[in-house]
């Protein structure tokens, strides 16, 4: 056998590898016959060497697309999507991109691990209540002068953040408690420069520090009486607690969907633990991009509070929630109760014009053959359950390779 | 496969076939087509049942090497090659 024909196999076992493991020899053999009586064609019909290196390999290369093809006809891309093992791992790899994405939940670790300043409990941001809604303002440059002046509970400083650029009052490294070092983060945005605020600014973000042992009602009763106009209502917020609201909220809303769907689903303890595993996930990959987002979003850059961070990234995490938890119930339902594969093959039965005899409905098949689900018409019996029923042994021949069902 | 969806490039495999090539390499140098289409379209044509193919019967002299591949048209395949013919005329000077 020529050099030729040894490259040529060489491909082809190198092409092979491509091919599924179970079909492989098959596939080989077959591709090295074809290398053999081609070459034994072109030699018996006094081809040129050149001519039967050329014809030989350009035939062997293309055992690269078909042992490609090969695998991706084998494999069952809906047997695939409808094993369990995908709701499980559809979350999974989307809490690995969020992870890759978010330099591993940085703002998620941050609001855990809380202010990397001494004695962060002291720290507050202080805002002013606009009576419309519950929302807070960013006081007025004003104001604080103020109240740096007069206030004897608290140590105030101004900020405002652009962008990557953070403008400070000069005491806002004392009532930090650290002159940070660039770069650095603050209300989910990281700061390379640090420039001095101009006085004239309207609003400012409003950094407090408690004078111990104020507590922050103190320190609100008495901004109270220096801000402009007097009396207007201020509010002082633990910074920390201010900025772990998110993690905090989502926490909550994942808790709940869990206890909800919890109640809501039917079934033994395996099914409960699969819903419970999927649920958990699925909620959770949300609970985690919302809470990236919303440590950035929540928190305007002088403080105080906006519609975004108010009404419409809660609004938007419940909805996921929401459609989260319904996709984990009507997949629940659509899923055999003994192998959790998705119910497949659905047959419409029955008639409409015989509803006691013959029920009109849908009826899907586990695809291992553990039962079929009879799902009743709609419109006629919609307040019945689904019917589930169990497939005996003498069902399984036609659930085997080969077998009825295929 | 449907029969109306069979494409060109299958249904000058499937005429190659029914002419008689009835293995890759041949159909290959029938077609011009490369492998790397010729057998994944062998592949589906044989999964629409509109060829067959068959390790055991080859000629004598081909058992001198390895048992081969071979393809044959079905029935089925006949009527979808007629169907195709009016389809792609140019199948019909490929069959001469």
């Amino acid at each position: 056998m020529s050099l030729d024909v040894s490259l040529c196999r060489c491909t082809i076992r190198v092409a092979s590898w491509l091919a599924p493991a179970d079909l492989r020899t098959e596939w080989s053999e077959q591709w090295n016959a074809e290398i053999w009586h081609g070459y034994a064609s072109l030699k018996g019909r006094g081809a040129s060497r050149a001519e039967a290196r050329h014809k030989l390999l350009r035939f062997s290369v293309g055992a690269f697309s078909d042992a490609v093809d090969l695998r991706r006809s084998v494999f069952n891309l809906r047997a695939g999507l409808g094993h369990p093992a995908f709701c499980l791992a559809l979350p999974l790899v989307l809490l690995a991109i969020l992870f890759a994405a978010t330099h591993g939940f940085r703002n998620c670790r941050e609001m855990i691990a809380g202010l990397p300043y001494p004695l962060p409990q002291q720290l507050m941001l202080v805002s002013q209540s606009v009576r419309v809604l519950g929302f807070e303002a960013p006081p007025s440059a004003a104001d604080l002068l103020a109240w740096q002046r007069q206030s004897s509970r608290a140590s105030l400083a101004g900020f405002v953040v652009q962008g990557r650029v953070l403008r400070v009052t000069p005491n806002f490294n004392d009532v930090l408690g650290v002159a940070p070092r660039t770069p650095f983060r603050l209300l989910g945005q990281t700061i390379e420069t640090i420039k001095p605020l101009d006085r004239k600014r309207g609003r400012v973000g409003v950094l407090a520090r408690l004078k111990s042992p104020a507590f922050p009602a103190e320190v609100e009763a008495e901004l109270v009486q220096v801000s402009s106009p007097r009396g207007s209502a201020v509010a002082v917020k633990s910074l920390q607690g201010r900025l772990r609201e998110p993690l905090v909220f989502s926490a909550v809303v994942w808790a709940l969907t869990l206890v909800v769907g919890m109640a809501l689903v039917r079934g033994r303890w395996r099914g409960a633990l699969f819903f419970f595993a999927k649920t958990t996930l699925a909620q959770g990959a949300l609970a985690a991009a919302w809470t990236e987002l919303a440590a950035r979003l929540t928190t305007p850059p002088t403080g105080g509070s906006s519609v975004t961070g108010a009404f419409l990234l809660p609004g938007l995490l419940l909805m996921g929630a929401a459609l989260a938890l319904r996709w984990s119930l009507y997949d629940q339902k659509g899923r055999c109760p003994v192998c959790f594969q998705l119910l497949a093959m659905p047959v419409r039965i029955g008639s409409r014009s015989s509803i006691i005899l013959d029920r009109p409905g849908v009826e899907v098949l586990c695809p291992r053959g553990h039962g079929s689900l009879l799902i009743p018409e709609p419109v006629v019996h919609a307040a019945e359950p689904a019917a589930w029923t169990v497939f005996n042994e003498s069902w399984k021949d036609c659930f085997t390779p080969g077998g009825g069902s295929r | 496969m449907k029969n109306s969806s069979l494409t060109l490039a299958s249904a000058i495999i499937l005429c190659a076939v029914s002419e008689g090539h009835c293995y890759g390499f041949e159909i290959m140098e029938a077609t011009g087509l490369p492998s790397g289409t010729i057998y994944p379209a062998l592949r589906r044509l044989e999964d629409a049942r509109l060829i067959r193919s068959d390790f055991k019967a080859a000629t004598v002299s081909e058992r001198q090497g390895p048992p081969r591949r071979y393809y044959r048209v079905t029935a089925q395949g006949e009527q979808a090659l007629e169907a195709a013919g009016r389809r792609f005329p140019v199948l019909a000077s490929m069959r001469g």
